[in-house]
């Protein structure tokens, strides 16, 4: 198996365990949901899109069945999918080996930040929606500037 | 143009459905899902950096088979990875890597081993680049010609001989001179007569009988060789057919400029060229630069037709006492005609052909092989079309040494007396 290989199906299976990990502990219908998710992420770069809607459905799922411990991994999931499945296309003729460890800082740092913003709404459950679309806006105004 | 990669797309859904669910029903879970995502987002969707490129200047010389390094220096504004890959230099073999990943700050340099294998002008390429922010999701790609021209000299073979012009000019030289005078070439003996040198006597014939006798010798003049060029050598016939042609006229012109002879050169084809015979240090320069123009413009195939007047000025200037030699592959009509006319005006002129048939690909299918002796045909045709005109034509493939070894020993005549 190659590098690249290796690297596709790691960040695969991790978004598959975390699926597998939400349709078990959210159950019925939500199999379906996470069914679809596992094979966008199976697809690769094409089924990101499908990953990403199953991920917001799940996530808000699990909201609902007070289980929002289940959110963090299901970030931690799908950035670990979308990197991996990124990381071998930006492969070059020059440049063979895309270093793995900015990825895997990455996927951690979102799942801390998930983390921590669920934590933050138990501690302030009033203010944290709006400071959260307050960082989101913030954040889109940033990378707005930085497009072409 | 800058792009985005694969994850950029995703990211920007996950934040912007997240962000709306969020509002909509309330629900932090949303808020915690759009939150990493658009932190991401803003640390790694960074505008990639401009880049602007130079190429430091080539080696004035590089030869035809030797090795020099293109050195590339790259800026750009802050931390960027920049992959760079060199497309390669005509007429060069890349050695090692064409290219490489440069992760830096400000800017970095490229270096790509060359090996130079067919001579000409060529262009320095160009790069293709991709950079980007570091770990970033957006790309900057961009192509970036690189100003300059790599002037690569056609290789030359080693020559132990010299072709003598019929009537050696007046300065002094390498061709031994019909005439009498101070020289080392033994002309004849003669008897003393007062006046004469007592080192020019031959002490042998003199012992022998009994009178002094005097070693008379031919004095060692410089000559002038015009080279004719066919340019037409690229047209329909395999790469490297001018190659071989050029080889042959440069090893010829070095080694009689380095005599002291007088070089001409005239490159008929799509462009002729014509450089007056030229003599000295410069003059190598000189004869390389045009030769290198004559490749430059025959392989960009501009069709250009020589005027009447023009072709009579060229004629005219070379000197009625040159030694032409034209240098060809024999496929076309009009450079035997070129030739034949400077045999027929009463110039001693020679042909050296060049062989190409070994460059062409194995023929395939009966028909192929039945094109390709037709094509040997028309040469032997040429060949005796030249041979009827009193010029000699001497085969050579890649050394040229003997063939210029069997011209040095033509005896001279003009056209009138040999026909």
């Amino acid at each position: 198996m190659t590098r690249a290989a290796a690297i596709r199906t790691a960040g695969t299976v991790c978004a598959l365990a975390v699926l597998v990990a939400a349709g078990s502990v959210l159950g019925g219908r939500w199999w379906l949901v996470a069914l679809a998710g596992a094979v966008g992420a199976l697809s690769g770069r094409t089924g990101s899109l499908a990953h990403a809607v199953a991920t917001l459905a799940l996530a808000g799922a699990a909201a609902g069945a007070d289980v929002t411990w289940l959110v963090p991994l299901l970030v931690v999931g799908v950035v670990a999918s979308v990197e991996a499945a990124a990381l071998p296309a930006r492969a070059t003729r020059v440049r063979t080996h895309v270093p793995v460890g900015p990825a895997a800082v990455t996927v951690l740092l979102a799942g801390g930040v998930s983390a921590a913003v669920l934590a933050l709404a138990a501690l302030a459950p009033a203010a944290t929606v709006p400071l959260a679309l307050a960082a989101t806006l913030a954040a889109g105004a940033l990378v707005a500037t930085a497009r072409p | 143009m800058v792009s985005a990669d694969a994850r950029f797309g995703a990211h920007v859904v996950l934040v912007a459905t997240g962000a709306v669910l969020a509002v909509v029903t309330g629900q932090v879970a949303y808020a915690a899902v759009a939150v990493p995502l658009a932190l991401a987002l803003v640390r790694r969707a960074g505008r990639p950096p401009g880049i602007a490129a130079w190429v430091h200047e080539p080696p004035a010389r590089v030869l035809e088979g030797s090795r020099w390094e293109l050195v590339v220096d790259l800026a750009w504004s802050g931390p960027a990875e920049v992959d760079v890959v060199h497309e390669g230099v005509g007429g060069h073999r890349v050695i090692g890597a064409p290219g490489g990943t440069i992760d830096a700050e400000g800017g970095g340099r490229l270096r790509v081993a060359l090996e130079a294998q067919r001579w000409g002008r060529h262009p320095a390429g160009r790069l293709v680049v991709r950079a980007r922010r570091p770990g970033g999701m957006l790309v900057h790609d961009l192509t970036v010609d690189l100003p300059g021209v790599v002037r690569v000299l056609p290789a030359a073979s080693p020559l132990d001989a010299l072709l003598h012009p019929a009537r050696p000019r007046a300065a002094a030289g390498a061709h031994a001179a019909p005439t009498r005078g101070p020289g080392t070439d033994f002309a004849d003996l003669r008897p003393y007569v007062p006046g004469d040198r007592l080192r020019d006597l031959s002490w042998a014939a003199s012992a022998r009988s009994e009178d002094p006798w005097i070693v008379v010798h031919h004095p060692e003049r410089t000559g002038t060789v015009v080279l004719l060029l066919d340019g037409f050598v690229e047209a329909g016939l395999p790469a490297g057919a001018l190659d071989r042609a050029a080889r042959v006229v440069w090893s010829v012109a070095r080694h009689h400029l380095a005599n002291g002879d007088r070089v001409g050169l005239v490159a008929a084809g799509p462009t002729p060229r014509w450089l007056p015979p030229v003599a000295g240090r410069r003059a190598r320069w000189e004869v390389l630069d045009a030769l290198l123009r004559v490749e430059a413009i025959t392989a960009g195939r501009v069709p250009h037709r020589r005027s009447a007047a023009g072709a009579r000025r060229q004629d005219e200037a070379v000197p009625a006492d040159a030694f032409v030699v034209g240098v060809s592959a024999l496929q076309s009509d009009a450079f035997v005609a070129a030739v034949a006319h400077h045999r027929r005006v009463g110039r001693p002129t020679a042909v050296v052909g060049v062989e190409v048939a070994d460059l062409l690909p194995p023929a395939a299918g009966e028909v192929e092989r039945a094109v390709r002796r037709l094509w040997r045909l028309e040469g032997d045709v040429r060949r005796a079309k030249l041979s009827r005109a009193g010029v000699r034509t001497l085969l050579v493939a890649d050394d040229v040494t003997p063939a210029i070894r069997a011209l040095s020993s033509l005896p001279h005549r003009s056209a009138r007396s040999s026909a």
